[in-house]
């Protein structure tokens, strides 16, 4: 348990997924606790959304174990789904539908009863500003309503663990804050939030702790202050980013264009 | 989420509550996409409709003469007995459906498992993995099997009433039709999985739309060439006698037709071992394939490609490019810069295009 008092909601341990011969995550432990924002970094194939994909139970994991909320992502899938929401990198969603009748569908599937269903896609419209377009069909949307209505079905059951793969890609600084603060409310409120990105100004300012993966494999893990103390005197974490995970050569090569 | 409303999502877990939910939102999809369509996209539907009920009235019609055909004396003197053809009816309408839904739901489900994207939706929530392929494979058949039970039901049904087969008939006719229909469409998303790992579903998604284009044209087009009355009596004889060839009794789909001969005719013994055999099998092959696409969606590797291509040798390359440099010269001194970029770009598009067919 964490200082705070609060329990892990994400647990990984010893998580490995190979395919074939290519070992996409290779031994990741980390956890995720109750009213923290976790930040997951790492260059383009390292092995992020392998890992988040494991976490929600997506892919399975060639070894080791994922928790989530306490309930095992394999032996408990239902419970584990139950509890989490998952946001991915790309909005794909039912194009023909309203937002309603997205949010009404999302709230069937996560058994809830009809009045809470109903109080709720209200609520959640008002939140991101879509009340509006709630009865318009998506794909009438715009990336970013189509984003918030993602995020908004992933909070229809007001999940303890809230997992989203680049959340603030192509949307507006507007409701790129708007996210931001939606986030810290959900942690404030105990949940955990696990969150990739490749925006490390994000990450630096809204995450309570980051883990950087490179080449499948966990290489740091802390708060700002413990990566700054993993790096050579960078202060950053673009720089603690790219002295771990060997990007700093491109700054020669970018020497070498000028 | 609250331990109660964990509870419910638990206890509500049984798999078809969850493949009902999940089909009734394609419903929900239909209607809203009816209601929200302008004027001229409502009437289309319509009438669409009702050409479909046009379709069934002209099967309905189109058996009875077929029918009257296979009983009528002149054809009789035409291609001698006709009970074997008559009795190879329902093998070649079971066949065709098993042939036609495995085809056509291998499109659907390439949409349904690869290219609609919801796949990562339906799987994050609390929903059973196998609910969700079922109502995949449902989604992908039913509306074939609408089509199938459109064209098939009327000859089947006709041939029972004139036949004056057993009543028991009519209700396995279509219990056999939904089992092949199943194991046909549990075939066809191995047959997808398989595919998608060696060539893009986008790719595939756009090569099949075009065989589909051609082979339709085919069809249409040689229909028109084609003189009926010039056929001999021995090409219709030899036609025939292909036709009753499907009723082997080594293929599977021959005992999937024959026993619902059998039953229809009162030969109860071999009726219903063969149903059972049908059953068995399309059971087991429903079953299996529903398991290892399960399987291989949930462990990844129905989404990881391999590469076909070797990789060519450095030498080859090495000394291909000494061997073109003078052309290039040559090239880029006639052909501005921009254009021969356009050109060697489009090449190699068409290059790619041709080798991913």
């Amino acid at each position: 348990m964490k200082a705070t008092g609060n329990p892990p909601l994400i647990e990984t341990k010893n998580l490995i997924k190979h395919y074939g011969d290519k070992i996409a995550v290779n031994n990741v432990s980390f956890e995720v606790y109750g009213g923290e924002i976790f930040g997951f970094l790492g260059p383009n194939g390292a092995g992020k959304t392998t890992t988040i994909k494991m976490i929600i139970g997506l892919l399975q994991p060639t070894a080791g174990t994922v928790k989530v909320a306490g309930y095992d992502v394999q032996l408990q899938p239902l419970l584990a789904k139950a509890a989490s929401g998952y946001v991915p990198d790309t909005p794909n969603l039912y194009p023909k539908l309203s937002g309603r009748e997205l949010l009404r569908f999302v709230g069937d599937l996560y058994a809830l009863d009809h009045n809470r269903i109903e109080r709720r896609i209200d609520e959640l419209l008002n939140l991101f500003d879509l009340y509006q377009a709630g009865d318009d069909p998506i794909d009438s949307y715009s990336h970013g309503m189509q984003q918030k209505t993602v995020l908004a079905a992933a909070l229809m059951h007001d999940p303890r663990v809230l997992v989203l793969d680049e959340p603030t890609v192509g949307l507006d600084p507007r409701s790129a804050r708007m996210i931001k603060d939606i986030l810290r409310q959900m942690a404030d409120r105990g949940a955990a939030v696990f969150l990739s990105t490749h925006i490390l100004e994000i990450a630096e300012r809204m995450c309570d702790r980051i883990g950087i993966i490179n080449t499948g494999e966990l290489i740091a893990v802390g708060t700002m202050d413990e990566l700054r103390s993993l790096g050579k005197g960078e202060t950053s974490l673009e720089d603690i980013f790219l002295s771990l995970t060997g990007g700093a050569e491109y700054a020669e090569i970018a020497e070498v264009l000028r | 989420m609250t331990d109660a409303a964990l509870g419910n999502a638990q206890a509500a877990g049984n798999l078809w509550h969850y493949v009902g939910k999940l089909l009734r939102l394609r419903w929900v999809i239909f209607y809203s996409g009816f209601r929200r369509a302008k004027l001229r996209g409502k009437i289309s539907t319509i009438v669409l409709g009702l050409l479909v009920l046009g379709g069934l009235a002209f099967a309905f019609t189109l058996s009875l003469l077929l029918l009257r055909l296979l009983r009528s004396p002149g054809l009789e003197q035409f291609i001698g007995d006709t009970r074997l053809l008559i009795a190879g009816v329902p093998v070649l309408v079971v066949s065709a459906a098993f042939v036609g839904i495995l085809m056509t739901s291998f499109g659907v489900l390439l949409q349904a498992l690869y290219l609609a994207g919801d796949m990562d939706f339906l799987l994050s929530a609390p929903v059973p993995l196998r609910a969700i392929f079922i109502a995949k494979l449902l989604q992908a058949i039913l509306p074939n099997f609408g089509l199938i039970l459109l064209f098939g039901l009327p000859v089947l049904y006709g041939l029972g009433a004139s036949e004056g087969y057993n009543v028991l008939y009519y209700p396995l006719v279509l219990l056999v039709l939904a089992v092949l229909a199943l194991a046909a469409a549990g075939l066809a998303s191995l047959l997808v999985m398989a595919v998608v790992r060696v060539l893009p579903a986008r790719r595939v998604a756009e090569v099949l739309g075009f065989f589909v284009a051609i082979l339709s044209f085919i069809c249409s087009q040689s229909g028109q060439f084609v003189r009926y009355s010039d056929l001999s009596h021995d090409q219709a004889t030899r036609a025939f006698t292909l036709l009753t060839r499907l009723n082997s009794p080594w293929s599977p789909l021959a005992w999937a037709g024959r026993s619902l001969v059998d039953i229809g005719e009162g030969f109860w013994l071999s009726g219903l071992g063969l149903l059972l055999l049908t059953l068995v099998l399309t059971g087991g092959v429903f079953a299996l394939s529903l398991a290892t696409a399960e399987r291989l969606y949930y462990s990844g590797w129905a989404r990881v490609q391999i590469s076909t291509r070797k990789k060519k040798a450095i030498y080859t390359r090495r000394s291909a490019t000494a061997q073109n440099r003078e052309l290039t010269v040559a090239v880029s001194r006639a052909v501005p810069s921009a254009l021969r970029a356009i050109v060697i770009k489009d090449f190699l598009m068409l290059r790619r295009d041709i080798r991913n067919m």
